[in-house]
C-alpha cells in the first residue's frame, strides 16, 4: 500500500500526465489555479508546454490549436471562465477536437464566491455552447476518482475527437485526503487513428454517421484543413442542405453511438430498499455516508452514483429506480440534476436535498431531508 | 527544394469570392507570391483565417488551414505555434477580428510569438453589412455612424510598438512591394504585423470618397507613414520558452512520497476535529501535519479547508475527519472536537457552536471565552501555548495540546509528520514546539 496526502488538484494533474498530456493553457481563477501552476510546473520537465493565457478565450483557443497540432492538451478553470470559453467549446465539438476541460465548480453566478464550493453548473456544462450539441460530462466523488476520470476524459476526447468537461467542485480538488495510489483505477489513452489512405487527406470523413474521422495534425505531410465553420467533409465551408444535415447528425451520433463506453455509474441496491438516493459530485460522498448510516442502524436504502453526468445514464437510472418508490437527490444547487430524475421518472415521488449556501450537505441533513429513516411521526 | 506560386495558392480555386473590386483578392495574391521567396515548404505553414469576408480565404490555399472564432485567430496561430515550432504560421485577419480580438493581438506582440499578422484593414466590417470598426477614420460614415464617425481610429502598427512586437510594417494593398514586405515579416523572428490598408467597394468605399490619393492623404492628415516602421531582435516566445526552461528538462514528474503506516492505529471508529483560527496562523499547514499524522497512524483523514478570497486577512478554517477506514462525508453536523485559535475563526463558527451537542468538546484559548455553546468548553491558557513570541507557533502548539488531550493521534506520529516539511528550518522550528509542549504537558 502507497498511502498519500493529497488533493483533487493533484490527482487532475497526474492523472493528465499519466494520460498522456503534454500541453496546458490555462488563466488563474480560484479554485482551480492550482492546476495552472502544477502544470506549469510539471510539463516543461517532460518536454511539454505549458501556457498562461492573457484570458480564458486565448488559452483556450491556444489548446484548441495545439490539439490540431497533434498535441494533447487539459485546461482548466471556474465559473467565469468557463462562461468565456463557451464559443470555443462549440469550436472544438465542430471541428472534432480532442480536448479536457476541468471545471471547477465554484459559487455562481458571475463572480460569486471564489473560495465558496457549489454545483451549480450542472446544467450549464451540458449545454454550454449554441448549437445544441451534447457535452460530455464526468464528475468525480474525491480524490481517487479525480485521477480515474482525468484518465477516462483524454480517453474519450482522444478517442472520439470531442471536448469532454470533468466537471468538479471547489470542494473536491482542494480537501487533502488519505489515498492509496497504488490501487488508483485508470483507462489507457490510445493515439488518434491517423490518416493512412493515399493523399488527399480529406480531413472530415467518415462512412458510418457516429464514425470518428482519421486525424493528421496540422503540420503533416498532407494538407489539413480545419475549420469552425458548417463544412463538407473536405473542411470546406458548405450550405448544401444534404451536406450541412449529415455533418451536424455525425457530430451528434458520434456521442450517442458510443454511449454503452460513455456511461459510468456505481449502483449499490440494498434488496427491499423503497428509497434510492441518487448522486454525483461532492454531495455523492455525504450520500455515501448517509446511506451507511441508515444501514447500520438497520435501515434500508439503495444508492446510484453517477460518474458520467452527460449525457445522461438514462437506462442505469431507470434500472437502478426499479422497485423503489422513491428517489432523493442531494445536490449544492437549487436541485439542478434533480430535474433529469424527476423527467426520467415520473411515477416516482422525488425529495431534493439541497443547499446553496457553499456548505457541503452533511450526512444528517441527507438523512432527516430525504427522510431517508422515515418522516417525522 | 524551391516552390512556386500555385504551391501555396492555387490557381485553380479562383476566382475569389469577393465583391469586384475588393482588395482582398490583391492581398491573398501577395500572400501566394510572398511565400515562395520565402522558400517554407507548403505542408509546414499554417495559414490561421479569422470571420469575416477575408476568413473565407481558406479554400484557395494549398498549405494547411485554420478557420476559427472570430478575433481569435491570434490565440490559434499562437496554439499552432507552440504546439509545433517548426510551423510557420500566418494569419489573416480583418479589421474588425483585430478589433474583437485586440487583446490577443496586443499579447502576441508582447510575448513577441513567432507568428505573422496580416490585417486585412478596410476600416469596416465587411461581412456584416458595413458597420464601423476600430480603424474607421475620424467622420467616416458607415452603417453605424450615419453622421460621421466621432471615436478615433486606432493605429496598429502603433499598437505593435507600445507592446514591444519585433517587426510591424504599414503598406498599401496596391504597393507592388507587398509580397517582398510581406516575405521580410514572415522571415523576421519573433512577432511581425502588416497594417494592410485595404478598400472595401461594397460599403465603405461606396459610403465615404476612397482613391488612392484619399488613403494616402489619410495618411499625411494622421502623421503616419508606409513600410517599416517597427524593428526590433527582440527573442522570439519559442526560443525564449526553451532557453528559460531548460533547466527543468528531464527532471523526475512530481509523483509525491507515499507514508507507511509506522504508528499502531489509535482505536475510535471515528474523530471529527474543526480548527477556526486567523489567515496567518499557519492553520492549513498545520492542519496538513495532523493530517499526515493520521495517514502515518493507518488512518483515513480528510481536511477540508475554508478561508476568504484574500487569504492574509479574515478566518481560516480546518475541517477533518479521522477513521480507519476510507472517508466519505467531508462535513459532520457536530465536530467530536473544535479548536478555537483566534477571534476569526471564533466568529465564522458561532453558529455551528450553538448547534453543538453536549458530547463535543471546545478547546479554545482562554481569552477567546465565554463561548456560546451547549457543548464541554475547556480553555487552553494562553501560558501553556506560548512558545514564542512571533506566536506564528500558536497552533501547532494547540494542535498538540487537543491531541495529547483527545488521542486523536499520539505525540510521536505528530512529530513524524511535523519533520517532513519541505524546510528544514521550518521542520526544526515544528519539532522545537512539539518538544516543548510535549516537555509542558507532561509536567502538568
Ligand atoms: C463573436 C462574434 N461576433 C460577431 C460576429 C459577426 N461577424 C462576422 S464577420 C464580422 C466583422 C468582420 O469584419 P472584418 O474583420 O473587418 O472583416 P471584413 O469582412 O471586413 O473582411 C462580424 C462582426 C461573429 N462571427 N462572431
Ligand atoms: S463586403 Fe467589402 S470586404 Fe466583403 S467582399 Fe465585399 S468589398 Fe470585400
Ligand atoms: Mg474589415
Amino acid at each position: 500500500m502507497a498511502r498519500e496526502y493529497i488533493d483533487g488538484t493533484e490527482a487532475i494533474v497526474r492523472g493528465a500526465l499519466h494520460a498522456g498530456c503534454d500541453f496546458f493553457a490555462g488563466y488563474p481563477i480560484t479554485p482551480s489555479s492550482g492546476v495552472l501552476v502544477r502544470m506549469m510546473r510539471e510539463l516543461p520537465k517532460i518536454g511539454g508546454m505549458a501556457v498562461q493565457g492573457e484570458d480564458e478565450i486565448a488559452s483556450i483557443g491556444m489548446c484548441i490549436a495545439a490539439s490540431m497540432a497533434g498535441r494533447r492538451p487539459l485546461t482548466a478553470t471556474s465559473g467565469p471562465g468557463i462562461s468565456l470559453y463557451s464559443e470555443n467549446l462549440g469550436l472544438a465539438i465542430m471541428g472534432e477536437v480532442p480536448l479536457v476541460i476541468v471545471n471547477v465548480q465554484r459559487l455562481g453566478p458571475a463572480t460569486g464566491g471564489a473560495t465558496t464550493g457549489a454545483e451549480g453548473d450542472v446544467q450549464f456544462v451540458q449545454w454550454v455552447t449554441s448549437g445544441g450539441l451534447p457535452m460530455v460530462v464526468l464528475s468525480p466523488t474525491d480524490v481517487a476518482s479525480s485521477y480515474w476520470l482525468t484518465t477516462v476524459a483524454f480517453r474519450l476526447a482522444e478517442r472520439l475527437r470531442i471536448p469532454v468537461i470533468l466537471n468538479t467542485s471547489k470542494d473536491l480538488v482542494q480537501t487533502m485526503e488519505t489515498v492509496d495510489v497504488s490501487a488508483w483505477k485508470k483507462v489507457p489513452v490510445e493515439p488518434r487513428t491517423p490518416f493512412g489512405g493515399a493523399a488527399p487527406y480529406v480531413p472530415y470523413r467518415f462512412d458510418r454517421l457516429g464514425d470518428v474521422p482519421q486525424f493528421l495534425p496540422v503540420g503533416a505531410d498532407l494538407q489539413v484543413r480545419f475549420t469552425t465553420s458548417m463544412h463538407d467533409e473536405h473542411g470546406n465551408l458548405t450550405k448544401k442542405l444534404a451536406k450541412v444535415d449529415r455533418t451536424f447528425r455525425h457530430l451528434q451520433e458520434k456521442v450517442l453511438a458510443h454511449l454503452d463506453e460513455l456511461v459510468l455509474v456505481e449502483e449499490d441496491r440494498q434488496e427491499g430498499a423503497d428509497t434510492l438516493v441518487v448522486a454525483s459530485g461532492v454531495s455523492a460522498r455525504s450520500s455515501r455516508a448517509a446511506v451507511n448510516m441508515v444501514r447500520a442502524r438497520g435501515g434500508k436504502v439503495s444508492m446510484l452514483t453517477v460518474y458520467s453526468v452527460w449525457p445522461v445514464p438514462e437506462a442505469a437510472i431507470r434500472k437502478a429506480a426499479e422497485g423503489v418508490s422513491r428517489v432523493v437527490v442531494p445536490e449544492m444547487n437549487v436541485g439542478l440534476y434533480r430535474r433529469e430524475i424527476e423527467r426520467l421518472l415520473p411515477n416516482r415521488k422525488t425529495i431534493g436535498v439541497n443547499r446553496v449556501d457553499g456548505e457541503v450537505l452533511t450526512p444528517d441533513e441527507i438523512i432527516r431531508t430525504g427522510e431517508l429513516e422515515g418522516g417525522v411521526a | 527544394m524551391s516552390f512556386e506560386v500555385n504551391d501555396y495558392l492555387l490557381e485553380k480555386s479562383k476566382p475569389y469570392p469577393f465583391c469586384p473590386g475588393c482588395s482582398h483578392g490583391q492581398v491573398l495574391d501577395a500572400l501566394g507570391k510572398a511565400l515562395p521567396m520565402v522558400g517554407v515548404a507548403p505542408n509546414r505553414v499554417a495559414l490561421v483565417t479569422d470571420i469575416g469576408c477575408i476568413g473565407i480565404s481558406d479554400k484557395h490555399f494549398g498549405m494547411h488551414t485554420f478557420h476559427g472564432l472570430h478575433g481569435r485567430s491570434v490565440t490559434y496561430a499562437t496554439g499552432l505555434k507552440l504546439g509545433n515550432p517548426d510551423l510557420t504560421v500566418v494569419v489573416l485577419v480583418g479589421d474588425g477580428g483585430l478589433g474583437i480580438g485586440g487583446h490577443h493581438f496586443l499579447h502576441a506582440a508582447r510575448r513577441n510569438v513567432d507568428i505573422t499578422v496580416l490585417v486585412c484593414n478596410n476600416f469596416n466590417f465587411g461581412m456584416t453589412g458595413g458597420q464601423h470598426s476600430v480603424t474607421t477614420p475620424h467622420q467616416a460614415v458607415t452603417a453605424t455612424t450615419s453622421e460621421g464617425n466621432f471615436e478615433y481610429p486606432l493605429d496598429i502598427a502603433g499598437l505593435v510598438d507600445v507592446a514591444q512586437g519585433n517587426f510591424a510594417a504599414r503598406v498599401m494593398f496596391y504597393d507592388p512591394k507587398l509580397p517582398e514586405i510581406i516575405a521580410e515579416a514572415i522571415r523576421s523572428p519573433g512577432f511581425a504585423a502588416l497594417d494592410i490598408w485595404e478598400m472595401c467597394t461594397a460599403y465603405y468605399a461606396k459610403r465615404n470618397k476612397l482613391n488612392r490619393t484619399v488613403l494616402e492623404e489619410q495618411l499625411k492628415e494622421r502623421n503616419l507613414s508606409t513600410g517599416i516602421v517597427v524593428r526590433r531582435e527582440r527573442k522570439g516566445y519559442v526560443e525564449q520558452y526553451r532557453q528559460s526552461l531548460e533547466a527543468l528538462q528531464g527532471k523526475p514528474l512530481s509523483e509525491g512520497t507515499p507514508m507507511a503506516s509506522e504508528f499502531p492505529r489509535p482505536s475510535y471508529p471515528r474523530q471529527s476535529v474543526l480548527i477556526a483560527g486567523r489567515a496567518g496562523q499557519k492553520v492549513r499547514s498545520t492542519a496538513m501535519i495532523l493530517g499526515r499524522a493520521g495517514v502515518l497512524s493507518d488512518l483515513y483523514v480528510t481536511q477540508r479547508d475554508d478561508y476568504p478570497v484574500t487569504v492574509m486577512t479574515g478566518h481560516s478554517t480546518a475541517e477533518m475527519i479521522f477513521q480507519p477506514d476510507p472517508v466519505n462525508a467531508l462535513t459532520v453536523d457536530a465536530p467530536d472536537y473544535v479548536l478555537i485559535t483566534a477571534e476569526e475563526g471564533r466568529d465564522v463558527i458561532r453558529e455551528r457552536l450553538k448547534g453543538l451537542p453536549a458530547t463535543s468538546t471546545v478547546y479554545a484559548l482562554e481569552e477567546l471565552l465565554p463561548l456560546d455553546t451547549p457543548a464541554r468548553v475547556e480553555p487552553i491558557p494562553a501560558t501553556a501555548v506560548d512558545i514564542q513570541k512571533k506566536k506564528t507557533q500558536i497552533v501547532l502548539a494547540c494542535v498538540a495540546w487537543l491531541a495529547a488531550r483527545t488521542g486523536v493521534v499520539s505525540p510521536e506520529a505528530l512529530r513524524r509528520a511535523a519533520q517532513s516539511e519541505e524546510r528544514q528550518s521550518i521542520s526544526d522550528e515544528n519539532l522545537a514546539t512539539l518538544a516543548e509542549m510535549d516537555a509542558r504537558l507532561a509536567r502538568k
